[in-house]
């Protein structure tokens, strides 16, 4: 059978024996997704750079213990949200320490807060705008309105890799909505 | 349905996940109410607007980086694995190896033999069946050779190293001179005469049995008695028997020309001599050796 054709989860059997092209799809499937997932979490593209080697890695390191059971989605998805969980409480650390960072937050809500209504806001600083809304949003909301809106994950789904019901992951979006439409009303008028 | 309703399906309908029933009645309470529909429609342009945030395509030196290390994992399990296959190979071949080894020493044996005496008198079933036999008993030996690495089983295989040996020197010694040939040479010998008159042919096979057991027996015990200590009649006799039972094809071959009776005598020396070549083996070794 041809490897487009195949499940994840039998790909990931097939290069737990040593099919290296069986891992290729497997990449080919997720490296782009997971990129995104981390560089919209994180905003930073070389820690999205590292974020996405560990999380293969720790792919390839598991490949002997992954359970065919396991939805492979779902397990690759979990990885890559404790990564970047891993990495919050590491910058959180940081900011605690750093006067920089600290600054860089500042500077960056007043920047959205200043800026006001403006007409003809091109593309790229609309997108500047959302991404700067998106990064003040609280860690769960953001997860789950980056796994919802450009992962494309059901709510079920990002309940199950969140550890968290449907119905809680749905209300904490909303609430998530909610702030992003109140950072963004000026684009409304714009 | 209610406003509440209404925004907790708002999300479901923005995800693309709403059924449609509920988007039928989404889109029916919206008409009816303002609050909701401009709720809704805000929140359709920030999720819109989400958009503009595109996918960036990963570096190719990232790509490159993973796909070396996955290719590189991907080749370690491939030889992992035929070593895997390889051991599993060894573990399944591992129990004919004593097999294959008791066939070739019976058949080295057996040329030993038939290179000094004429094996045509024994009838070709007889010889096919103690060429069975031989090879089966060496199996077995080379089995207990071969078996765990118990304190038990290296005793085990202490004696069965000795009763090996032991029929290697009495097969070189058959080479020279077979027991026959022996018995016939010194019962016409000038200095052995006079004793071996005195025996009839039947104490004669039975001394010369057990002096061809008794020496070869002796000096394997004593070389390969590393675990000799107490008890040496019993580690002897041990010894000795699985040598008596290595030999005894051999006897029988030898003795195809002669009556039952020489058969009989000469086995019977053969394991008297056994017995006591281990166990003086043992002993010796034990006495004056110690190490």
């Amino acid at each position: 059978m041809d490897n487009h054709n195949k499940s994840d989860e039998q790909l990931m059997l097939e290069y737990a024996t040593g099919s290296f092209t069986a891992f290729e799809e497997l990449f080919g499937r997720y490296n782009l997704r997971l990129y995104n997932l981390f560089l919209r979490s994180l905003n930073k593209t070389d820690l999205a750079q590292d974020l996405l080697q560990e999380c293969f890695l720790r792919v390839i390191q598991a490949r002997k213990r992954y359970q065919p059971k396991t939805d492979f989605s779902k397990w690759i998805f979990t990885i890559a949200m404790n990564l970047i969980r891993d990495k919050y409480r590491e910058q959180s650390r940081r900011k605690m320490t750093s006067i920089s960072d600290g600054e860089f937050l500042v500077n960056s809500e007043k920047q959205l807060h200043s800026e006001g209504p403006q007409k003809d806001l091109e593309k790229s600083q609309i997108k500047e705008a959302v991404l700067e809304a998106i990064e003040t949003l609280p860690q769960e909301q953001r997860e789950i309105i980056i796994l919802s809106k450009y992962e494309g994950l059901s709510f079920a789904e990002i309940a199950r890799i969140l550890n968290t019901s449907p119905e809680a992951a749905k209300q904490k979006a909303y609430r998530g909505m909610q702030a992003l439409k109140k950072k963004l009303a000026y684009l409304e008028k714009g | 349905m209610t406003c509440q309703d209404a925004q907790s399906t708002i999300m479901s309908y923005l995800a693309g996940e709403i059924s449609e029933q509920q988007e039928t009645a989404l889109k029916s309470h919206i008409t009816q109410c303002a609050a909701c529909a401009s709720e809704l429609q805000r929140f359709r342009h920030v999720w819109n607007a989400l958009d503009t945030w595109e996918d960036q395509v990963v570096p190719g030196n990232v790509q490159t980086r993973i796909l070396t290390m996955a290719k590189e994992a991907a080749m370690a399990t491939r030889e992992q694995s035929q070593i895997g296959r390889w051991r599993e190979l060894q573990t399944m071949m591992k129990p004919l190896a004593p097999v294959g080894l008791g066939l070739l020493a019976a058949m080295l044996s057996a040329g030993i033999l038939s290179s000094k005496m004429n094996l045509s008198a024994v009838h070709p079933l007889s010889l096919t069946a103690v060429g069975a036999l031989w090879t089966g008993i060496y199996t077995l030996i080379f089995y207990i050779l071969f078996s765990g690495k118990t304190q038990k089983a290296g005793t085990w295989r202490a004696f069965a190293k000795a009763s090996i040996i032991a029929l290697g020197l009495f097969l070189g010694f058959t080479l020279i001179s077979p027991v026959p040939d022996s018995v016939h040479f010194c019962r016409y010998y000038a200095i052995t005469q006079p004793i071996l008159e005195r025996l009839s042919i039947g104490g004669s096979f039975f001394l010369f049995g057990a002096l061809y057991a008794l020496i070869p027996m002796g000096f394997a015990a004593y070389f390969s008695g590393s675990r000799s200590g107490n008890h040496p009649w019993i580690k002897g006799s041990l010894a000795g028997i699985m040598f008596v039972a290595l030999m005894a094809p051999s006897i029988y071959l030898q003795c195809a020309p002669f009556a039952l009776g020489v058969l009989l005598v000469w086995f019977g020396g053969a394991l008297v001599g056994s017995i006591l070549g281990g166990f003086a083996g043992y002993w010796f070794r034990y006495r004056f050796a110690r190490s």
